[in-house]
This record gives structure tokens, sequence and C-alpha cells, in this order.
């Protein structure tokens, strides 16, 4: 639908104007990079204490959500009707995944996963409604994969125990160890860089797409970046992160 | 350029852990426990259906077994009875022979002893017919036993031998 050349002749656009100009456009555009870059303004609560602005989107994404969820199971059914259905379809999907990548102990960490999974596509969604995406700020993005990392090598050391689990990092071989201890901060890094940079580019580049077509042009593109590419992310992150966590407990064969 | 926020990312992971506690009470653990108590009763449902098939192929084979003993005691005791009847019959028939057999016998017995009495009878008459007549004839009385013996004699032994025929 958005051919290569379509997209090529949007980037000549800008950078005529921007010459015609005297980079009125280009200036603006900085000035949004750098505005989002900068992490996200702070907000102030009540007048007591002030928090960033996505710690305030993501309270009122946990309220909807929240609310969402006790609207949605409320009178559940032994015989599900078309929205149980759905509801039912989708988790267990969900839980269906965690018991093939977790094996056994896939219960313990289904919650998590779960909660990972919908607060980021939430998070992810959340401009479509106004608000602005907590995922674009690196903070949230780190804390997601802090979070992961402290699950995945925790869970190791829980299930194999310490000796267990100080073993794992030197397999297959004991040449992979200093990737293995390297791979402690890297997944992370780059579990929350590409969460972050993802988000962020498409912000960038919606930015872009509405100062150079303001009607109609925006709306296709948001399909494809606020949409599938949020979609995208998030089961990219929930996947790696259930991958990641299945090969640290997997068992011995 | 990249900025993290420090206060942003501790809000971030106490607001995680809340949404998760949430999320787990409200949504993951009521559907779960709905899909997997559904998977029990139809794994329960299924099991004791096919504890009824087996049951019911039990109820069907013992069913028909039962049938086919009484099929075969229902014709053993037609076959008896069928049996009984014809010995019955053949019994029936024999001593009925039997018995018309000892009635022709008797009969025949006592038709002899008739004619024989009969013969007798006409003997004595001819005899006394014949001594008549030859008395009338000789113009004498035949009255002397030694006539009359010898009258009887001769009627028993030739002149009777065409008349027995006619009689």
């Amino acid at each position: 639908m958005f051919s290569y050349k379509s997209l090529s002749e949007a980037a000549a656009k800008v950078y005529d104007e921007s010459r015609r100009k005297g980079g009125g456009i280009l200036d603006k555009l900085k000035e949004v990079l750098a505005e989002s870059m900068a992490g996200t303004p702070a907000v102030s609560v009540f007048g007591l204490f002030s928090v960033p602005q996505s710690v305030v989107v993501t309270w009122i994404l946990m309220a909807l959500l929240t609310g969402a969820s006790l609207i949605l199971t409320r009178g559940m059914q032994r015989i599900p009707n078309g929205r149980q259905t759905l509801l039912e379809l989708g988790v267990g999907t969900f839980n269906h995944f965690c018991e093939e990548n977790l094996g056994r102990h896939w219960r313990v960490f289904a919650p998590w996963l779960f909660t990972v999974a919908v607060y980021i596509a939430a998070a992810n969604l959340s401009g479509l409604i106004g608000l602005a995406p907590p995922t674009r700020d690196l903070a949230v993005t780190a804390a997601l994969a802090l979070m992961s990392m402290l699950l995945i090598y925790g869970a190791q050391f829980r299930f194999r125990g310490l000796g267990g689990g100080l073993k794992k990092f030197a397999q297959p071989m004991p040449v992979l160890l200093p990737i293995n201890l390297m791979e402690v901060f890297i997944r992370p890094l780059s579990l929350c860089m590409r969460l972050f940079g993802n988000v962020l580019a498409a912000y960038v580049i919606m930015e872009m797409i509405k100062t150079l077509a303001p009607a109609v042009v925006p709306v296709a593109f948001s399909l494809y970046f606020d949409i599938f590419d949020g979609l995208i992310q998030t089961l990219v992150f929930v996947f790696l992160t259930a991958l990641f966590l299945g090969e640290s407990i997997e068992e011995e064969e | 350029m990249l900025h993290i926020g420090w206060s942003g990312l501790l809000w971030t992971v106490i607001n995680l852990l809340v949404l998760c506690l949430l999320l787990k009470k409200f949504l993951w653990q009521p559907v779960t426990d709905k899909i997997e108590s559904r998977q029990k009763e139809i794994r329960q449902n299924l099991a004791v259906a096919e504890e009824q098939r087996i049951q019911a192929a039990k109820v069907k084979a013992d069913y028909d077994a039962r049938l086919a003993q009484a099929e075969r005691e229902s014709q053993e005791l037609l076959r008896q009875a069928e049996d009984r009847g014809r010995r019955e019959y053949q019994a029936i028939l024999a001593s009925a022979r039997t018995a018309a057999e000892a009635l022709a016998g008797e009969t025949q017995r006592q038709l002899e002893g008739e004619r024989s009495a009969m013969l007798a009878a006409v003997r004595k008459e001819v005899a006394g017919l014949a001594m008549l007549a030859a008395s009338q004839v000789a113009g004498r009385q035949l009255g002397s036993g030694d006539d009359r013996a010898l009258l009887e004699e001769f009627l028993a032994e030739g002149t009777l031998a065409e008349t027995g025929g006619g009689l």
C-alpha cells in the first residue's frame, strides 16, 4: 500500500521544503526529536510531589485495565458466550504459549508475562486515545527490562540452586562463559532499547508525516506505526523474555 | 542526550508489580480457572461417558446371552413337547391297535362259536328231519337210539359236506 517510492518522494519533499524555507521544518523536527528524547515532563500530583508524565499515564492505564478486567470477567458462565469465548481464547493461547516455552513451571511466570504483555500493548496503543505512550520514556522500558532480567536470572538460581545457577553460565561449554556473563547485561539492554527505540521512532516518523501532510495521510501511516508496530514490539518483548526464561530454567536431560 | 529518570524507573517498577497483582487477581486467574475447570469437567465427562459405554456394552452382551439362552431353552422345550406328543401318539395308536385286534379276535371267536353251535343245531335238525322222512318212507318208527346215532354219523361224514358250504 505504501510503496518505497511514496516514502522516498516524501523524503524528497522534506528536503525540498527545508531548502526553500531555510530549514524551518528541519528545525521543527530537531525540536520534536530533542523533546522526545529528553524524557517525559514531570507532572505534579495534588501539588504534593511530582512524577514523570509516563508514570501518570501508567496509572491511568492501570485504572483502565483493571476496570476492563472487572467488566470482562463479570458473570462468566460455565458455557461461554461471545465475549467470554474471546477472553478465554486470548488467555488460553497465552497460557499455552507459556507452557510451551517454560515447561513445567509455567504457572509461576504466566501472570508476570501476561502483565508485561498487556501493559506494553496498552502503552503502545495509548497514543490512539490521546495519551503519551509511557513506553516512549526510557525509564519505563528500562524498568520493564530490569524486571525481566531479575526474573530470568532469579529463576535460574531459584530452580537450579546456587551451584546449578552458576554452572548454567558455563553451558553449553565453558568457553562461552564470558559471553553468557555479558548477556546478563546485553539482554535487558537490548530489550529496553528495542522497545524504546521502536516507539520513539514511530513517534518521530508520525510527527514528520503530520508536519508534511496534516490530513488523511497520517491515518494510514498511523495504522502501521501506532498499531501494528506497537503490537509487534509487545510480542517481541514477551517472546524474548519467555525464551530467555525458558532457557534459564530448562530441565537437564 | 538519552536520559533515564530514576524516579520514573522506580515508579514504573512499583506500578508493574501492582498491575501484576491486579491483573492476576481480576483477569488472569479467573479466566485461567474457568478454562481449567471446564477442561477438567470435560475430561471427567468423557471418562464417565466411556465408562457408561462400556457398561452398556456389557449389559447388552449379557442381555444377548440371556436372550440366546432363552431361545435355546424354548427350542428344547418345544422339542421335548413334540417328542412326548409323538410318543404318546404312538402309544395311543399301539394300544388302539391292540384293542382293535383283540376285539376282532374276540368277534372272530364268537362268530366261530356261534357258527359251530348253529351247525350243530342244524345238523341235529336235519337228522331229525331225515329220520322223520326215513320213517315216513319206511313206514315205521325209527325210534331206536342206534338208528339215530347212525344217521347223525352219516350226516356228519358225507352229506353235510355240500350243505356246509351253503351255510
